[in-house]
């Protein structure tokens, strides 16, 4: 059997790719543009028509897509309003975006989609190793954001055995994994981190004994950031990959069994680019950070065309040794466009500090960032949970340490608080560990 | 892989599959349980074609219009 889902796809030279791109985000705006209300809109005020899509170039005279067009949602046809592009009576399911950053979007999706979405899933987890013979536990709460849904049916597809482990407490999801000696699993790193932590608290049991061979991470930036995936793969003693995708475009991305250190963009289900981040100059040099635009090719009831992502990223130059000609985005995706910011003049970016901490093995990982202002001056402060065995001198020189690591990484001094171990939140899906105070004093 | 002729078999296969559902589709039309799983598998299906696209078959397959 391949190592490929899709052999043909996956190594196909750079120049017919591109042109299979072009081909697919030309049927695509010609289809959002005949049926979409918010498409012609957007295209028509732009003074952009289809027929202008004459080379690859000329992508760029596509206006982007951004979460506020969504607000054209909740008129007819109920609930999708000017964004859908199939009849109503096709839609066969419903997910809404989880709103972190504003008002949900609601993402409809025909058969055809829901198919076509788990078929971007198969291809991502094959090229992780995923295979019949893998008993996935799925720690989710199977609701109505996407999250691990596609996952479900591609692991399926793939002849994995799913075990669904919505509904259950973690306690008890662990207990389920344990008992049918589940070898892969699916979750956010925040969440591996935290399931770990419960193994060893609740059930005083080590997971790097239960035999897990796979952890798949999405949701949240983790396991492209060296010490939080070193963190994860020494709790559980095992590969962990990452995958990014999101509810309005796709499983657009993932890192492979080679762990090239970013990720593999899936080129021929999805167009990615990246933009400068103060202008829509589109970047193709190595190196440099933009902010990642995606279209999805073959999503019918609601596609996403140059949908500008507001996550960071650069292109990496580097070959990988799995063989697939698909380009990588090296490091992941680093962070949001908003939450890449200035403080004390100093570019600042939440990631950095992740990476600190996590590379302190004696810390829980557990921490939270505040940014704000002190009459005109910025003041940032880190909340940073101790663990509850080392006190007094060792705490202190512990403490120096790491705010010396942060002053060298980020160029900033921190203020520290230091918080009782368990104290500070724990997450089932994303953390929310970057608060900027400064924009609701402005507010 | 083993190149184009296999890829050119794999599109007709699917053409004919294709062919073969719709035609299941119409014959079961006002029978639910005929006329909705031929729509289900013809979605399915559809996660098959978009995997191989015509252009693959383009020995030069360059052209971006």
């Amino acid at each position: 059997m391949s190592e490929y889902w899709n052999p043909v796809l996956e190594t196909l030279p750079p120049n017919r790719t591109r042109a299979l791109q072009f081909a697919k985000f030309r049927s695509t705006v010609e289809w959002v543009y005949a049926k979409s209300r918010l498409y012609r809109r957007k295209f028509d005020e732009a003074g952009f028509h289809p027929s202008q899509l004459k080379s690859f170039d000329d992508i760029r005279k596509v206006p982007l897509l951004t979460k506020d067009d969504y607000r054209c949602q909740g008129v007819d046809p109920f609930p999708y309003g000017d964004t859908l592009c199939v009849p109503l009576e096709d839609v066969t399911v419903f997910h809404q975006t989880s709103g972190t950053t504003g008002t949900p979007v609601y993402q409809p999706d025909t058969w055809a989609d829901w198919e076509w979405f788990s078929e971007c899933w198969a291809t991502v987890m094959w090229a992780q190793g995923f295979r019949p013979s893998d008993r996935l536990f799925l720690p989710f709460g199977y609701n109505i954001f996407i999250a691990y849904w596609a996952g479900h049916y591609a692991a399926e597809k793939i002849g994995c055995e799913v075990v669904p482990g919505g509904v259950l407490g973690t306690t008890e999801r662990l207990m389920k994994m344990k008992e049918l000696k589940a070898t892969a699993f699916m979750a956010t790193p925040t969440y591996v981190l935290g399931m770990a932590e419960t193994a060893r608290s609740e059930l005083n049991s080590d997971p790097r004994e239960w035999g897990i061979k796979k952890i798949l991470c999405a949701g949240e930036p983790g396991a492209l950031i060296p010490s939080t995936k070193k963190r994860m793969q020494d709790t559980w003693g095992c590969p962990v990959m990452d995958h990014v995708g999101a509810t309005e475009v796709g499983a657009w991305s993932f890192e492979c069994t080679h762990e090239p250190g970013g990720l593999h963009v899936l080129e021929s289900m999805f167009l990615v680019e990246l933009l400068a981040l103060d202008s829509d100059e589109v970047i193709e040099k190595p190196g440099v950070p933009g902010r990642i635009v995606i279209t999805s090719f073959d999503r019918l009831a609601q596609p996403c065309v140059r949908f500008d992502t507001k996550d960071v990223s650069m292109w990496s130059e580097r070959e990988c040794g799995c063989g697939r000609t698909w380009r990588i985005l090296e490091g992941g995706v680093h962070g949001r466009v908003d939450h890449i910011t200035k403080v004390k003049g100093v570019l600042f970016s939440p990631v950095a500090v992740e990476e600190v901490v996590r590379s302190f093995d004696e810390l829980t990982g557990e921490f939270e960032i505040i940014v704000e202002k002190d009459g005109d001056l910025d003041r940032i402060r880190l909340r940073l949970e101790m663990p509850p065995d080392i006190e007094g001198e060792a705490q202190d020189e512990l403490c120096a340490r790491l705010l010396s690591n942060l002053r060298w990484k980020t160029q900033l001094n921190f203020e520290l608080k230091r918080e009782i171990f368990g104290t500070l939140p724990r997450y089932a899906l994303k953390a929310k560990r970057f608060l900027d105070r400064r924009k609701e004093a402005v507010k | 892989m083993s190149g184009e002729n296999r890829i050119r078999e794999l599109m007709e296969s699917i053409a004919k599959a294709k062919s073969a559902l719709e035609e299941l589709k119409t014959k079961g039309a006002g029978i639910p349980a005929a006329e909705k799983n031929a729509i289900r598998l013809l979605g399915t299906l559809n996660a098959l074609e978009v995997q191989f696209h015509p252009l693959l078959l383009e020995e030069d397959g360059t052209k971006e219009g």
